[in-house]
């Protein structure tokens, strides 16, 4: 039992710190399976077409990424 | 895009926590919507930013994806996602549809509540209508209907010159057929040309009318290789597509060659500038554009006929073999919530999930997964 709830914790806590704050907010849209990876090294473009290397751009603070289109 | 002045508020409070934002701009989700067909090129697609910042009066700088779509392949192929990345490059939160408020409560955990809580209504967000000009029609051409599932072929353009430069892409050639269709080599071909608003230009009914030309490979039989678009009545200009169903057979070839479709029209730029005539030339391949989009939901919809997807689990597997989509739910449904997240899909509805979820709303509930199983049957 003992080593259950320790197992328990050992667990909560690995899933807390993956996190920072504790447990993701729920939201609308379900979990995408690329959570937890690392971004991949991708190339956009910002709006004067100069090429950006998404890394780079984010490199050092947290990003906010979020898709759309005008349709 | 609707949730995008609540996106805008977040990005008030926490861009001064040191939290970078950007929109990326991806393929088109409904082509035809609004009248915006998929843009060809680089520059098309930054054209469509642009349009974007005005029409939406964002002040989240944006990004464009590659024309290659390697973001959106990347990033999990949704049309409205958002994701956070940590300092040190990980995506920590993934989500299937942007949901802002849940977004403020994810960056009050990891980088602390901000101070303010801007809202909309404190947003100074100036947006622009982005209408055609009254003097060119639309909803004057009877629309072909068709359906969402269709399955869209893959087009490129042919560099045409106009002089010393290349022609414009004024006109976009979207290629339809039915996924079914596509497999026994032999059915019907739709072909809309459609006048591209970004280039800011409408057909010229006092001109002669839009006319095309296909060529085809060896093997390759069409019910006809040319065609001529009636001419609407009484309308000067209009924007609306020229469309044409052309039936096709393989003649038994596994891979059969491109079609070449030239097509040419009379066009005016919508400030009056200028009229003239214009060329295209267009390769149409046999095979499935993913990046396409759906039909938009603003077309008249098709009735009847087949349609559906192709799916590798599904091949040479006989309907009794399946089990019923009431199985399927309660195999794949982990919480028992009745909708089963991407995180919960496995196998074909894995591999397909954006099409299982035809309402987007990031999960594939029981009506949509029974759709999507009946139209992998056919």
């Amino acid at each position: 039992m003992i080593k259950r709830l320790t197992l328990m914790t050992i667990t909560f806590a690995i899933a807390a710190s993956a996190f920072g704050q504790g447990p993701r907010a729920k939201g609308k849209g379900g979990p995408l399976s690329i959570e937890g990876q690392e971004l991949p090294e991708l190339t956009a473009f910002d709006e004067s077409g100069k090429e950006v290397a998404l890394k780079q751009v984010l490199k050092g603070r947290y990003g906010v990424i979020v898709f759309g289109c005008l349709t | 895009m609707r949730n995008v002045p609540s996106l805008e508020t977040v990005y008030q409070d926490y861009k001064n926590k040191d939290v970078a934002f950007f929109y990326v701009y991806k393929a088109l989700a409904h082509p035809g919507k609004s009248g915006l067909v998929q843009p060809l090129t680089l520059d098309e697609r930054l054209a469509h930013v642009a349009k974007a910042k005005t029409q939406l009066g964002t002040k989240i700088p944006w990004l464009a994806d590659s024309m290659t779509n390697d973001l959106k392949h990347a990033l999990g192929e949704r049309n409205n996602s958002e994701m956070i990345i940590s300092p040190d490059g990980k995506i920590v939160i993934a989500r299937s549809w942007s949901d802002p408020a849940v977004l403020r409560t994810d960056l009050a955990g990891l980088v602390g509540k901000s101070a303010n809580t801007t809202t909309i209504a404190d947003l100074d967000v100036k947006t622009e209508s982005t209408r055609r000009p009254e003097k060119v029609a639309t909803g004057v051409v009877k629309l072909i209907p068709r359906k969402q599932e269709a399955a869209v072929l893959s087009v490129k353009p042919i560099e045409v010159k106009s002089g010393e430069e290349p022609q414009p892409l004024y006109v976009k050639l979207r290629a339809e057929v039915d996924s079914a269709s596509l497999r026994s080599g032999k059915g019907e071909l739709y072909l809309g040309f459609f006048i591209d608003p970004i280039h800011r230009v409408h057909w010229n009914n006092l001109a002669p009318t839009l006319t095309f030309e296909i060529k085809t490979p060896d093997g390759v039989t069409l019910s006809k290789t040319a065609g001529e678009a009636p001419k609407p009545e009484d309308v000067d200009a209009d924007a609306d597509p020229r469309e044409f169903l052309v039936d096709y057979d393989f003649g038994g070839s596994d891979s059969p060659g491109p079609l070449e479709v030239t097509v040419k029209y009379f066009a005016c730029d919508d400030d009056d500038k200028w009229c003239s005539a214009a060329t295209q030339k267009f390769t149409v391949a046999w095979t499935v554009n993913r990046d396409a989009g759906k039909v938009s939901k603003e077309r008249p919809s098709g009735g009847g006929g087949s349609g559906g997807m192709r799916t590798s689990g599904q091949k040479g597997k006989g309907k009794g073999q399946m089990m019923s989509s009431a199985d399927m739910m309660k195999r794949l449904d982990a919480n028992a919530d009745g909708k089963i997240v991407e995180s919960e899909a496995r196998g074909p509805v894995q591999r397909n999930f954006a099409r299982f979820d035809a309402n987007e709303d990031g999960a594939v509930d029981a009506a949509e997964l029974k759709a999507g199983m009946e139209q992998m049957r056919r």
